[in-house]
């Protein structure tokens, strides 16, 4: 064979093998793409410690997914992108934050908000794009849409508000009780969800609503001064404007130690109501639903992430960041069970639910209803005494 | 009648805390022409900063409300020099801009060293009330009271009897003839925007220890104060004092007698009304 030949044929074999090697490469690794998940959340005003919480339990979460190469649905191998977005609490910002996460960053699934009042309208912006939202704040059937691809973190507020009245007429046995609530959608709806109630067993609820942004209760204390037969007190309002409400009670003489009793409701363990009510205030027989930090500490995968978080941020994992965390590990559930990441319709059916539960990571099992509530979810109740926060009992839901 | 009482003091003391915020703002609205929308982000550095001098250094509180006072009128000295003086004579939005740009800045930089949760200056009375005419009133709040009432006291004297006083209330008057007089302007906005921020300031450290402190605990009382600034008129400083204390009281009240849910409808119509009626309240003025 001539020289020339021999080159020509050696580079044809090179060709070929190139070709094959290339080929089996290629069917052995699977392509790859990236999915983006956005955060509609308040990262700024005063939910900002919820938004910002909630986000990194998400961002634990999904970078935990990506570190460990995705996830592979139909030979493609899928990492996930975050994308925040800030509502700053303002209805209309969080539906022009969906509408550009739909839009522009072309995004299927979206996480938000915090605030329920900034939850419900971006509710009409995911329905029309046929979206998935995955709502982290507390829901009340009062204001129910019919959202399809609706996803929720919290229990409706009217499942938790009947076996909480209950733990609280076997624990405090009221005769009238007074709900302090805020005036917003959400807490409007957990005066109607608690009203039914306790008018249920018989007890009256008077209520006492205030203004979403206010920290001054003077007034609500000088009324509260004149019901004299309340021997219960309900109060809503989150965190540290909880601990401003029962600081100020406590400056104008109500220690609490006898009657009326207060019963802080959700959210209360945490976001600076320790530091505002203060230690001295000496606030007794109060106690909190929050429940899926302290279960989710129970486990060893969840004192291994409280550990995570402490080191990265030097605070206690609360239900913000294990919420985010577990959400965000039944989507992922979601995506696999589906086997497709495209078909938002078929992902919402894939979601964990009461004949199929998932447990999570965290070693909590959790299940979604037909209706996207979260189910399988607890209330730990707390005692705040002398500046300490202690467990007291579990309070299950109705299923 | 007690309990009249103790809605009067919770009024009066709201009220006072608006009327700093609100002078401190018509200072630079009249003085400078700026609608300062960082106003109550320097009210929010304010109140962090007294919380960080009592918490941490364990320095006495009013020695803390005064240091944290001069050092945001400092910060204010920076944010002219660098935003404000480089956009004189810029359209009004511009100036905008600039101010909310320092807001968010500041409100950022707050979440970034202080976090997210609401904070509160202790101190060991924080949880003492004292008993005026049978009504409680805590000892903080009372301080908050008195506190206000003297720094307004103190700054009706700079303006009444003190050179640089009297120069922006000319400046406030007629900015072009306070000039021709050979009123240094560059200076009295220097002095205006350093004594805004320092009032705000001054605010935020005594409500710090009476409300929860958080990022946005600003934004409120400054809409509020550029409400009675519009009703009372920029240039009109006793105005603007009487309309916050006012609104304070009128939303207290309202919220006590009337409904929560009207709280800030009350409190602006009441403000309207007696400003309309009261169209006689003296105003401060240059001596010609």
């Amino acid at each position: 064979m001539k020289r020339s030949g021999i080159i020509g044929w050696t580079v044809i074999w090179g060709l070929l093998f190139t070709f094959i090697g290339f080929s089996f490469t290629s069917a052995q690794t699977p392509k790859s793409a990236e999915v983006p998940i956005a955060n509609v959340a308040s990262f700024s005003g005063p939910y900002a410690g919820y938004g910002q919480r909630w986000n990194r339990g998400i961002k634990f979460f999904l970078d935990e997914t990506n570190e460990a190469g995705g996830i592979l649905i139909s030979g493609v191998r899928y990492k996930f992108r975050l994308i925040n977005y800030d509502d700053r609490m303002d209805p209309s910002e969080g539906v022009r934050a969906t509408s550009r996460a739909i839009e522009e960053d072309k995004v299927n699934y979206i996480f938000g908000s915090t605030s329920y009042t900034v939850a419900r309208p971006m509710m009409d912006v995911t329905r029309k794009a046929n979206a998935m939202q995955l709502v982290m704040t507390g829901t009340a059937a009062a204001t129910e849409t019919g959202h399809p691809r609706l996803i929720r973190t919290i229990a409706n507020i009217d499942s938790r508000a009947e076996p909480f009245v209950k733990y609280l007429i076997k624990r405090f046995n009221p005769k009238k009780v007074l709900i302090v609530a805020q005036k917003y959608e959400y807490g409007l709806s957990q005066e109607i969800a608690y009203k039914k109630a306790f008018e249920a067993k018989g007890i009256t609820l008077l209520s006492e609503i205030v203004a979403l942004k206010e920290t001054d209760f003077y007034p609500q204390w000088g009324k509260i001064k004149g019901m004299s037969d309340v021997d219960l007190i309900l109060a809503c309002p989150p965190g540290g404007v909880l601990g401003a409400f029962i600081k100020q009670g406590s400056e104008l003489g109500f220690k609490v130690s006898g009657r009326p009793m207060i019963v802080g409701e959700a959210a209360a363990v945490y976001g600076g109501f320790a530091d505002v009510a203060g230690g001295p205030a000496n606030i007794e027989g109060f106690c909190s639903g929050d429940s899926v930090a302290a279960f989710a500490m129970r486990t060893p995968d969840g004192a291994k992430f409280n550990d995570k978080v402490k080191k990265a941020y030097g605070e206690v994992a609360d239900s913000w960041y294990t919420l985010g965390y577990i959400m965000t590990d039944n989507l992922i559930e979601a995506f696999r069970r589906a086997g497709t990441i495209t078909d938002v319709n078929r992902v919402r059916a894939a979601f964990p639910n009461n004949h199929e539960p998932y447990k999570s990571k965290l070693g909590l099992a959790w299940w979604f209803n037909e209706k996207g509530d979260l189910r399988g979810e607890c209330w730990q109740a707390f005692e705040f005494r002398s500046g300490e926060w202690k467990a007291l009992e579990v309070i299950p839901l109705e299923q | 009648m007690e309990q009249v009482l103790q809605h009067l003091f919770s009024g009066l003391t709201i009220g006072f805390i608006y009327a700093l915020m609100t002078v401190g703002l018509a200072i630079i609205f009249g003085v400078m022409e700026i609608p300062n929308y960082a106003h109550g982000q320097f009210y929010m550095v304010g109140a962090y900063l007294s919380y960080f001098m009592v918490t941490y250094s364990g320095l006495n509180f009013f020695l803390a409300i005064i240091l944290s006072a001069i050092g945001v009128a400092l910060l204010g000295l920076l944010a002219e020099r660098i935003c404000f003086r480089p956009l004189r004579g810029a359209p009004l939005v511009m100036n905008l801009v600039a101010a909310v740009g320092i807001a968010l800045v500041l409100e950022n930089v707050a979440l970034a060293i202080f976090g997210f949760d609401d904070r509160f200056i202790r101190t060991y009375y924080s949880e003492s009330s004292v008993g005026i005419l049978g009504a409680t009133v805590s000892m903080h709040r009372l301080i908050a009271l008195v506190g206000s009432v003297v720094c307004i006291a103190g700054l009706f004297l700079f303006m009444t009897r003190m050179k640089i006083g009297k120069q922006m209330l000319a400046v406030v008057e007629d900015r072009e003839a306070a000039s021709l007089m050979g009123i240094r302007i560059n200076q009295i906005y220097t002095v205006a925007f350093m004594l805004s921020c320092g009032l705000a300031a001054f605010a935020g450290g005594l409500i710090g220890a009476v409300f929860p402190i958080s990022t946005a605990m600003g934004v409120m009382p400054t809409l509020k104060a550029f409400a009675v600034i519009v009703i009372a008129g920029s240039g009109n400083i006793i105005g603007c004092i009487y309309g916050g204390i006012l609104l304070g009281l009128a939303e207290v009240l309202c919220v006590a007698y009337i409904s929560p849910s009207i709280r800030d409808l009350f409190a602006f119509a009441t403000l309207i009304v007696v400003l309309l009626v009261k169209s006689t309240l003296p105003r401060l003025s240059v001596e010609k």
